[in-house]
């Protein structure tokens, strides 16, 4: 009876699942965003050689957050995981100005897979923290944002190593999966 | 330098060739800071081969300070590798660790990094310039080197420095499920790994991918097919001037 009811309130008030990709080029703070939203700490990393996935629960719904290495001969292995893909969190390392047009570009070649159709999308403009950060207007103009058709998007700035702006992320991605986007 | 660079499979043969003869030199056998052996990364604007535990700690720094690539899963624009050929570990060392006292204790390697590039801790005071640009194939390097017996009193450098950003707080390996990542330390290969990971696997880490296997469900994830084998686009890296007084 317990279970039953347990279940019952579970999808009366939106105790969804949702899988998430967290995409973005080499360093751009991935690993520590993922880490940051599971155990809330900073911690320290090396390059990511294949991926990380951890289970982050926030607001009602059980996020299955997948971090995969951003080296430029990993990237095209990226694909493998789309299919079943609510959100893509698009890191971007906002000081790394020389590499914002690669950037640009690999986040575009991503929204044309077919697979990612449906899949909001929350962009990072992350390391805040650094000098010569470009903020979220400069980064959303860098990375071409209004070219972004027929999908719900949004982007924050944030810093993981202060902890900034991951959770107001994470509350939009939330409020966006809850409205049916996704 | 923010044009989209694309690197030909030749060109990157090429530089593949050139960065595994660099790794092969005495002068780049061991990490530039912990001195392991073995490098297999590099910071493409301080001209040094790193391992992968300290690539990460430089990677912590910013690319204002350390740009950090792969030696071997990375795409290199050729202004990159040209440097790397004018510069080396020992040379780069000669000047980040002019000032350095003989025998220094290297077990808080993040401080110690830190301390050597964001601090400049151990640089010689009168160097004049240490800058390498894109459009310069040869470094240039003035540098006059003090006498490293003269290089400061010991006792001047016996606390390692407390430079750490305040909140950091590196958690222990054993609460870190790092599933999918191999780590130099462990005999782990992911599979089954997509074709053509698994000589990256080999190249990087010297596992072979053929024999031992971790069985995990999540691995079940990854999928079979090729990728795309277009991964020739290089990532521009803006070479950053950096002077010392």
């Amino acid at each position: 009876m317990g279970i039953l009811f347990t279940r019952m309130f579970s999808s009366l008030f939106g105790n969804r699942e949702a899988r998430i990709l967290v995409l973005g080029l080499d360093n751009a703070g991935k690993t520590t965003i993922l880490y940051r939203l599971q155990m809330g700490e900073v911690v320290s990393t090396i390059p990511t050689i294949g991926f990380n996935v951890e289970t982050v629960q926030y607001n009602n719904i059980k996020f299955q957050v997948w971090d995969l290495g951003g080296q430029t001969s990993i990237r095209p292995y990226w694909r493998c995981y789309f299919p079943n893909t609510q959100a893509i969190i698009y890191v971007v390392d906002s000081s790394d100005t020389d590499r914002l047009v690669i950037a640009k570009d690999e986040f575009h070649t991503i929204l044309e897979e077919e697979e990612l159709k449906g899949a909001v999308v929350l962009i990072f403009a992350n390391k805040q923290d650094l000098p010569g950060a470009l903020d979220d207007a400069a980064v959303t103009e860098s990375l071409e944002l209004h070219k972004i058709k027929n999908r719900q998007w949004a982007i924050f700035k944030t810093s993981a190593i202060k902890g900034e702006g991951l959770f107001e992320g994470l509350d939009w991605l939330s409020n966006t999966l809850k409205s049916g986007g996704g | 330098m923010n044009d989209k660079a694309s690197i030909s499979k030749e060109v990157n043969a090429r530089h593949t060739k050139i960065l595994e003869g660099l790794l092969r030199i005495p002068e780049n056998r061991e990490c530039a800071d912990c001195r392991s052996r073995g490098p297999r990364w590099a910071s493409v604007n301080l001209g040094i081969f790193i391992c992968i535990q300290c690539s990460g700690i430089h990677r912590s720094l910013g690319v204002h300070i350390s740009k950090v690539r792969s030696a071997t899963l990375d795409t290199w624009l050729p202004e990159q590798v040209s440097f790397m050929q004018s510069m080396n570990n020992e040379k780069s060392n000669r000047y980040w660790e002019a000032k350095l006292p003989p025998i220094y204790d290297r077990s808080g390697i993040e401080s110690f990094i830190r301390a050597k590039y964001v601090e400049k801790r151990w640089v010689p005071k009168n160097v004049k310039e240490f800058t390498s640009k894109p459009e310069e194939s040869s470094f240039s390097y003035n540098l006059e080197i003090e006498n490293r017996s003269n290089a400061g009193s010991s006792s001047k450098f016996k606390k390692s420095a407390p430079i750490s950003p305040n909140n950091i707080r590196p958690v222990p390996l054993a609460h870190r499920r790092r599933w999918g990542s191999v780590e130099l330390n462990e005999k782990v290969t992911p599979l089954p790994p997509p074709k053509g990971l698994p000589q990256v696997i080999e190249r990087e880490f010297g596992i072979p991918t053929k024999k031992e296997k971790v069985s995990a469900d999540l691995f079940s994830a990854l999928c079979l097919d090729v990728a795309k084998e277009n991964s020739s686009i290089a990532s521009p890296v803006g070479w950053q001037t950096f002077e010392c007084k």
